[in-house]
């Protein structure tokens, strides 16, 4: 096993639109994304478990022409809420770093 | 009629471009300028009334630069959500900017300025018709949240530019647009392919951000029947095949669907190839129209007025238990606050804590509960209607806090930054509305004047 931020080339964040929250996923390498999308590692359980947000709102895309996966659910307050605290959401990828990727024979 | 349109496209204006990359742009044979001003990325204050997203003296220096160099080609110039949220104020303040330039430089055009906010009155018979329809969060919207709201602003489409560029237009300053629809409409308007026109047009909105390495600056975008190019315009930028295609990822949820006010924009099949080194063709995007055109509605009201404080704790005994410190000085801000304002303050308040070192980046979503930082610093905000209980709130928050001594035998104080320690920040928003509007014309939101500037 190991970590989802030892294959990406490049992860990050974003707001899409002000209610939702978008994580990009990119590898420079076609077979460490082949690795990582065919390892059923980036999964809605995984990712409600990491974030604490329930399964049925999480979207998990593979886009195979930009090397990529993509995961999208609400944002925890709308962007600029006054109770938000990064407000293009640039900084919510992190955790995402650790899920953990069970690597082919 | 030519074979193909193309055009320079600027992501975010006030943001800056390279002129060398942009005059580069007008001498490839550019069609025409298109500018995104507008986000609703940054938070609801710019359509509450506070502004935009750059100082003027930034959009000064992008906008006067883009209309001049274009009028110098005499292509037109289409900017979209003016002033970053689109509202008339957004409108008015980018006129006053375009007239400036032209009086300075003796440069005549004709100017169109098309507003995007929309009538309450209209918008309260939509909803009683039954034809405003939430979007993904769903969240109720009444009458209530109508008379609530201090701007509502309609995001519209192709048609209202199409519209002011048929009445000959040179510089369009559109209100609230889709940042598609600023790209678009002119590739479409002469009769490029529908698929192409989009998909191009979600690839400039960011502008150069489709390059590699990805930057605030231009893009240079060619728009056929069937496909479409991009290129960067700076020496130091390249478009790849996997620049572009990643591109179409970016503040999308959806990396495949895109929704218009009028359709679909399809990237599923699209094929991406760098034909020759720097040049991205793309082929098979699909844009699939819908029967009922729809246009979304974005809306800002008072969250109330806000008072900041912020302190930092260096102490290791607090810093290790901080939980627990934490939670030991509530009892003493509730107290102070009944003391004050007895069983009841004036107003409702809210306060938002933020602990940084521990999760103030992630709140709830934070994973890491085990990392050990040496210091907290904590951003704590109230809000309220009454901007005295906001004041007073953060007031008790802070000096209990900076006295709090569960962790020590004598009488601690913490660090703060600031002098005076309250910061005011006056009115805050939020947005209350994530809905469409089913229109039966595109443009009966949109409000269009023409006006010569010489």
């Amino acid at each position: 096993m190991s970590r989802l931020g030892e294959y990406a080339s490049f992860v990050r964040s974003k707001n899409a639109g002000p209610f939702m929250c978008t994580i990009d996923i990119f590898f420079d390498d076609p077979d460490k994304f082949r690795t990582v999308a065919d390892s059923n590692a980036v999964t809605a359980a995984a990712v409600s478990k990491l974030y604490g947000i329930a399964a049925e709102d999480i979207q998990i895309y593979r886009v195979d022409n930009a090397l990529a996966m993509k995961v999208s659910f609400p944002r925890r307050v709308q962007a600029g809420d006054p109770a938000d605290s990064d407000i293009c959401a640039g900084q919510q990828f992190a955790p995402i770093l650790d899920l953990q990727v069970r690597s082919r024979p | 009629v030519s074979a193909r349109v193309s055009y320079v496209a600027i992501g975010a204006l006030g943001g800056g471009f390279a002129v060398d990359s942009f005059q580069a742009g007008l001498e490839r044979g550019a069609d025409f300028v298109g500018i995104d001003a507008g986000s609703s990325d940054m938070g609801a204050f710019s359509l509450g009334g506070r502004g935009a997203a750059f100082p003027n003296a930034a959009y000064v220096r992008d906008l006067e630069l883009a209309v001049m160099g274009a009028r110098s080609k005499n292509i037109p110039v289409v900017v979209g959500s003016c002033g970053l949220s689109g509202s008339n104020a957004g409108v008015d303040g980018f006129a006053d900017i375009v007239r400036a330039g032209a009086r300075k430089s003796g440069q005549r055009l004709r100017l169109a300025r098309i507003y995007a906010e929309v009538d309450r009155s209209y918008l309260k018979k939509k909803l009683q018709a039954g034809a405003i329809h939430p979007l993904q969060p769903q969240f109720e919207y009444d009458t209530a949240a109508i008379d609530r709201s201090i701007n509502i602003v309609g995001v519209m489409g192709v048609e209202p530019i199409t519209a002011a560029l048929d009445a000959g237009a040179d510089v369009v300053l559109a209100g609230r647009a889709t940042d598609t629809a600023i790209f678009a409409a002119i590739p479409l308007r002469r009769g490029m392919g529908a698929g192409a026109a989009w998909l191009a047009a979600k690839t400039a909105e960011c502008g150069a951000a489709a390059a590699s390495p990805p930057r605030t600056d231009c893009l240079f975008v060619s728009v056929g029947k069937d496909d479409f190019t991009v290129e960067a315009l700076s020496p130091d930028l390249r478009c790849t095949a996997l620049s572009v295609a990643a591109h179409q990822l970016y503040e999308s949820a959806n990396p495949f669907l895109r929704t218009e006010p009028g359709g679909v924009i399809d990237a599923t099949d699209a094929q991406y190839a760098e034909v020759t080194p720097g040049v991205v063709r793309v082929t098979k995007a699909r844009f699939e129209p819908r029967a009922q055109y729809t246009v979304k509605l974005e809306g800002a009201e008072l969250a109330g007025y806000q008072r900041v404080v912020m302190l930092s704790v260096r102490d290791p005994a607090v810093v290790s238990h901080f939980k627990e410190w934490l939670e030991s000085a509530e009892p003493a801000i509730n107290k102070r606050i009944a003391q004050v304002y007895g069983a009841k303050p004036p107003a409702s308040f809210t306060v938002n804590r933020r602990f940084y070192g521990l999760d103030g980046t992630m709140g709830s979503w934070e994973s890491e509960r085990s990392a050990a930082a040496h210091e907290i610093f904590m951003l704590i905000d109230v809000v309220s209607m009454d901007p005295d209980v906001a004041a007073n709130v953060a007031s008790i928050i802070w000096y209990v806090y900076i006295h709090h001594a569960k962790f020590s035998r004598g009488y601690p104080t913490l660090a703060w930054p600031y002098n005076p320690h309250i910061i005011d920040r006056g009115q805050v928003f939020r947005f209350n509305v994530n809905h469409v509007v089913d229109v039966a014309d595109p443009q009966e939101i949109f409000r269009i004047e023409m006006e010569e500037v010489a």
